[in-house]
């Protein structure tokens, strides 16, 4: 039978950051994966692949701007939000946070304005130029993409949160769903804007490989976080408790690991080894869908069970 | 009091029973709203009748000396001051909610009115003169010993090296101020 | 939060303004002023405090560090009980019950009026023993023994049967008086039943916390883990109503094993021949089969009390354990008395006293005669022989007023301060009686179930309000003077209970003893002290008279001395040595839904003034306290989980409350908070939550004090 012991406590609130801020963290992750995958397009073969550049370089700056007003309303006083840019708190990742941001949708801005047909800036030809914004906007977007998880892995008082798989999960999923945003766009764009009549094969076929491989990484991750957190310390297997087997069970297996991993990867999986040479909208429309779902749906779990569990003190 | 004083609580949950004067002294003095409150009573209850025991754990801000409130905060507004007290400038609050869920403790709370977010300050106002924080004067057992932890005469000094007590969650690194008696 | 948070945009520019920085927020203001006064949070305590008033409002309390009871702490009703000053449920203005059962505001002038002429022509039908007054007693009391004897009845009443009579009968039977305990030098405390942490009294647990960093013991016998046994050595989770058997144990031992101290017994005490004759019954080895304790237990209890000598003591209790509990309250009572005499510890450090009260100066002195008392008998037979002899004057027997009302011997009544239509066993039958009364008239701060049945009812100013007497409730080792200050201006057309009483007695055609203020009254109270009322007003507590000193004074017992055999109590026809005496009624061991309805206090609530505190409620609720007690494994063979609905039924009533499943309880028993259950409409804040163990107790007498016997209950407790 073991000590019987009880544990009587209270709590004023659980929850104090809720879907706005899960929606400021997706479309986050979303701005900045895109933006990696369209920069990461455009070193390999910019040409071949010119749809997923600019889809990607379309996209990047507009789902963080809708995220950010999200963080915005999160506040408590939202009326004091521009207080964020009148200092720098090194150690707050928040703080870091807010200035990385920003500086991303100054660039992703500037890459959205050179990746249009019309050389509004004059830059075409100042290739120094364009590679040192192509390149700080990788190094943006890959802090961005890091710093969702980062926001959340570096508070000791939650366990859940506070292991390193949650920055690697966060980041890989992030790119996964710039993919999915670029996968979507070009489903609705036919023809993308490459030249060649099979310029969307060529796309989509860089899209799955992708996509293939990040998922193939996000499943391993997911096991290492799940494994990693069941043989940790008691705090930690409670919460991963709460996710796996409470109230969040059916959005855990089913919102993400199914529908945000497994279902997209056989998808993958199925075009790679069949080798389909040619683009299935409606194929790629239902598994990128998915995975943005997914997307969603994981961050809503691990914001709003991260914030019930609680490191266990005594 | 020393010249630089570094504030500490003693807490000894051997002689806590429970009765909330604490709570409601802290509510009044800090002139709360009915449902916030900067400190709580902990119950636990040990064992199966009749071997069976009960413990109140008083739990509030514990003044880390590695506070991860004020590393998270994104304005500066959570801070630290020389004498040990962990404060917030309530101007530059904009209720992000960060350190309340970077708080171990679940210290802070979110003031429903005005949207910014406050805790115990051991009473930062009355100290230097003489008074008590309101939850350690009203404490009918003596349960909480608070003071100057450089003042090598103070109550809590001698009490500090004569008892043994812990910091509650010393692995997390926050380095408290409250240290507990417990038994 | 969402909504509150655009809404207060503005607000929240404002506040950025006005305070910089929490620190500042909870500094003390310049401006805030400190008066010291009497906390009436729970009326029993009075406990010392200053009440600070910032911008002309109340802000919060800190405890007077000289007054005994208190000692510079305050309790949490202390705190809260200051600020429902500003509780919208206050009565503003006299009012009166209509023909359709609301009230209507009158003035004071008619309120008297009226009130006098009804109460005129009820006195003379029926005389004026027909006529009572019920009350909390405080310090003020004086004033409804002038009122009632001015009248000619002899009719005051407190509480006292539904609370301590029992205990106090005892301790009158055994020494005279009630002792006061000595616990901070003590080495060995043992608390039967008597929870200061729950139903608090600060100073005691001050000293038990003190004393125990000193390494002394502390046992508690208590079928549920009390508050108080957080702190004990050893829990004693006795089955309930058995107390006795456990006691006369642990005489048994100390009496056979020659434990006791021969001097003191030989020189202070009478009785100790038949005790021991008769104590050789009540070895450990037959106690166990009825407390539950075990044998070893017991022998050990016994030997390391009487091992501590004189330096150990039984506390003197309360209300739990024997106050007012069981059919063998009195006797356990006096088992407690005995037990701890035998020691020797009577009158010593570490031991049991009797408390310095001062003698306070009275009105005759500055030329206010007081009125005779009646001679006629208390309607309630309190100290009646043949009726309740054991039973006490001054307190009457409280639950017997709805009876004597349906029985035609009381007509008209006045409640302050009190309410005994929540406080009082069987709610229906304590309604129909209060009901019958042909005048009723309740005097309080807010509309209590009582004031809702009554004729008129007339607001008294709150305690922060006005000024009241000098009081000597703070007498322990030496005797202290305080009183209720006035600290801010009355809100509302209230007034102190002298005004009303005075206003009340010109048309009663007894103002003549009715002709002094507040302050010649305390003027008079202090005037053997030297000491004026501007001092005790300034400082808020004076110590009057010498200290105590450790030493046998004669008991006010008929034979001066110590009775472990009480001569009187046998004249009476009641048992003169504690004999083992069976509870009233006991739970049926074979229905696996039948249990003891115990009940308590917790320390946030008093009676049941206090669950329309609005801050002590939301403490109840942020809390979970609103539950009844169950033990855990009883609760699970009944299909009872933690925070679970049950249903609790007994002969008289049924309700509905949330369980806490618990190992801190004995098996037989479901223990419930006393504070709840509040019916009174008007109590916006308690009106319907949680439930009343006088919802489920009959109304009984017990023979020899007349006391309630509130654990003489069987419920059956069954999920909903
Ligand atoms: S006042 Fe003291 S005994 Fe009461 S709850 Fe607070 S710490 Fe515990
Ligand atoms: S207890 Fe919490 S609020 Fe207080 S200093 Fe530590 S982390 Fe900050
Ligand atoms: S130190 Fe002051 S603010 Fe902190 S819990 Fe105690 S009373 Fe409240």
């Amino acid at each position: 039978m073991g000590n019987h012991q009880i544990k009587r406590t209270q709590t004023l609130r659980e929850i104090y950051w809720n879907y706005l801020i899960t929606f400021y963290l997706f479309s986050a992750g979303i701005s900045a994966g895109a933006m990696i995958v369209s920069i990461a397009a455009d070193f390999i073969n910019p040409a071949k692949y010119v749809s997923v550049v600019r889809a990607g370089a379309y996209i990047a700056p507009f789902p963080i701007m809708a995220g950010m007003v999200g963080l915005v309303f999160d506040l408590e006083r939202p009326w004091l939000f521009w207080l964020l840019l009148t200092t720098f708190q090194y150690k707050s990742i928040m703080s870091v946070g807010a200035w990385i941001i920003s500086l991303f949708s100054g660039v992703s801005i500037v890459y959205f304005i050179i990746n249009l047909p019309k050389d509004y800036l004059k830059l075409k030809s100042k290739t120094g130029t364009v590679n040192t914004i192509k390149l700080s906007g990788f190094v943006l977007s890959t802090c961005v993409a890091l710093y969702t998880g980062l926001l959340l892995s570096t508070l000791t008082a939650r366990p859940l949160w506070n292991t390193p798989m949650i920055p690697v999960l966060l980041f890989i999923s992030a790119i996964i769903d710039g993919l999915a945003a670029i996968s979507l766009v070009l489903c609705l764009k036919r023809g993308g804007w490459g030249g060649a009549p099979n310029e969307t094969d060529f796309s989509h076929s860089f899209i799955t490989k992708v996509d293939f491989t990040l998922l193939y990484f996000l499943s391993l991750a997911t096991a290492i976080f799940l494994i990693g957190m069941g043989r940790s310390t008691e705090s930690a297997v409670s919460a991963l408790a709460v996710v796996t087997g409470g109230g969040f069970s059916v959005s855990f297996w089913i919102g993400f690991v199914a529908a945000g991993i497994v279902i997209p990867f056989i998808a993958a999986a199925y075009e790679l080894f069949a080798k389909v040479k040619t683009h299935k909208p409606w194929l790629s429309f239902i598994s990128a869908t998915l995975a943005l779902l997914g997307g969603y749906i994981v961050r809503s779990v691990i914001i709003d069970a991260g914030q019930l569990t609680k490191t266990i003190l005594y | 009091m020393s010249a630089n004083p570094k504030w500490a609580m003693i807490i000894d949950t051997t002689r806590c029973v429970g009765c909330l004067a604490c709570v409601a002294a802290c509510h009044n003095q800090n002139e709360l709203p009915m449902t916030e409150y900067f400190n709580r009573i902990e119950e636990q209850e040990f064992g199966h009748f009749p071997n069976y025991n009960r413990r109140f754990t008083p739990m509030q801000c514990q003044h880390c000396d590695n506070p991860p409130c004020v590393g998270v905060c994104p304005t500066g507004a959570s801070y630290k001051r020389d004498d040990g007290i962990v404060a917030v400038d309530i101007k530059k609050c904009i209720g992000c909610k960060y350190c309340i869920l970077s708080c171990p403790y679940n210290a802070r709370v979110v003031n429903d009115e005005h949207g910014y977010v406050h805790k115990c300050s051991f009473c930062a106002g009355l100290l230097g003169k003489d008074d008590l924080p309101a939850c350690v004067g009203t404490c009918p057992t003596g349960v909480r010993v608070f003071g100057d932890l450089n003042d090598p005469n103070s109550e809590i000094s001698k009490l500090a090296a004569t008892k043994k007590t812990v910091q509650i969650g010393k692995d997390l690194n926050t380095r408290p101020s409250i240290y507990y008696i417990i038994g | 939060m969402r909504a509150a948070a655009g809404s207060a945009l503005a607000s929240g520019l404002a506040a950025g303004t006005l305070s910089c920085s929490t620190e500042r927020a909870a500094g003390v203001r310049p401006d805030a002023s400190k008066i010291p006064t009497q906390c009436q949070g729970c009326g029993a305590n009075r406990c010392g405090i200053y009440v600070y008033v910032k911008n002309g409002r109340v802000w919060k309390a800190d405890g007077n560090p000289k007054t005994y009871n208190n000692a510079g702490t305050v309790c949490p009703r202390g705190h809260a009980y200051i600020q429902d000053i500003y509780n919208p449920d206050r009565i503003k203005q006299p009012l009166k019950r209509t023909d359709k059962g609301t009230y209507e505001p009158i003035t004071w002038e008619q309120a008297f009026e009226e009130i006098s002429t009804k109460l005129n022509l009820l006195i003379m039908d029926d005389g004026p023993q027909s006529v009572f007054w019920i009350q909390y007693p405080m310090a003020n009391m004086p004033l409804a023994f002038r009122f009632m004897h001015a009248l000619g009845s002899p009719n005051t009443i407190t509480h006292g049967a539904t609370c301590f009579t029992a205990r106090n009968a005892a301790f009158n039977a055994t020494c005279g008086g009630l002792p006061d305990n000595d616990l901070k030098n003590s080495r060995y405390i043992i608390m039967v039943g008597r929870n200061p942490a729950g139903g608090v009294k600060l100073q005691q647990i001050r000293d038990i916390a003190e004393a125990k960093r000193k390494g002394a013991r502390l046992v508690v016998l208590d079928p549920r883990h009390s508050e108080t046994a957080v702190m004990a050595d050893d829990w004693l989770a006795v089955r309930p109503a058995s107390d006795l058997a456990f006691l006369l144990a642990m005489i048994n031992v100390i009496i056979e094993e020659g434990l006791y101290d021969h001097k003191f017994v030989e020189e202070h005490t009478i009785g100790f021949d038949s005790l021991r004759d008769e104590i050789v019954t009540y070895p450990p080895e037959w106690a166990e089969k009825i407390c539950d304790i075990p044998k070893e237990t017991i022998y050990r209890i016994a030997r390391e009390f009487a091992f501590n000598k004189p330096r150990a003591l039984i506390h003197r209790g309360y209300h739990g354990g024997y106050g007012a509990g069981y059919l063998n309250s009195f006797q356990t009572a006096r088992a407690v008395a005995i037990a701890n005499f035998l020691i020797g510890n009577y009158e010593r450090v570490g031991g049991l006293f009797m408390p310095l009260k001062p003698t306070l100066g009275e009105l005759e002195k500055g030329g206010h005669p007081a009125p005779a008392i009646p001679d006629v008998e208390k309607a309630d037979g309190a100290g009646v022989p043949g009726r309740y002899p054991t039973a006490s004057y001054s307190d009457g027997i409280a639950h017997a007023v709805p009876e004597l009302a349906l029985a035609g011997k009381l007509k008209a009544g006045f409640v302050y301060h009190m309410n005994p239509v929540r406080t009082n066993p069987n709610p229906a039958r304590v309604i129909a009686g209060y009901k019958k009364l042909e005048l009723l008239v309740t005097i309080d701060c807010v509309m209590s179930e009582t004031a809702a049945l009554s004729h008129y009812v007339l607001p008294e100013s709150f305690f922060l309000e006005r000024d009241d007497h000098v009081d000597t409730v703070h007498s322990g080792p030496v005797a202290q003077l305080t009183m209720v200050q006035q600290v801010v201006k009355p809100m509302y057309d209230t007034k102190p209970l002298l005004e009303i009483i005075t206003g009340l007695s010109r048309g009663l055609g007894i103002g003549k003893y009715f002709n002094f203020t507040m302050d010649e009254l305390n003027d008079l109270r202090l005037r053997p002290f030297g000491v004026t009322l501007d001092e005790l007003k300034k400082g808020g507590v004076i110590e009057v008279g010498p200290r105590w000193e450790e030493g046998f004074k004669p008991c006010k017992t008929p034979s001066g001395k110590i009775e472990f055999y009480s001569s009187q109590l046998e004249a009476w026809g009641l048992d003169p040595m504690p004999r083992w005496q069976e509870p009233l009624v006991a739970p049926d061991s074979s229905d696996k839904n039948s249990f003891r309805l115990l009940h308590g206090k917790q320390a946030i609530h008093t009676h049941s003034m206090t669950a329309n505190v609005p801050y002590l409620m939301e403490l109840s609720s942020r809390y979970d306290m609103i539950r009844l007690w169950i033990n855990r494994k009883r609760a699970e063979a009944i299909g009872l989980k933690d925070g679970d609905t049950a249903v609790v039924e007994s002969d008289i009533g049924k309700g509905t409350v949330r369980v806490r499943l618990t190992d801190g309880l004995h098996p037989s028993a479901v223990w419930m908070p006393s504070g709840y259950g509040i019916f009174s409409k008007y109590l916006t804040t308690a009106y319907g939550k949680g439930i009343n163990y006088n919802d489920f107790l009959d109304t009984y007498f017990d023979p020899a004090v007349g006391h309630i016997m509130s654990n003489e209950i069987i419920v059956r407790v069954a999920k909903a």
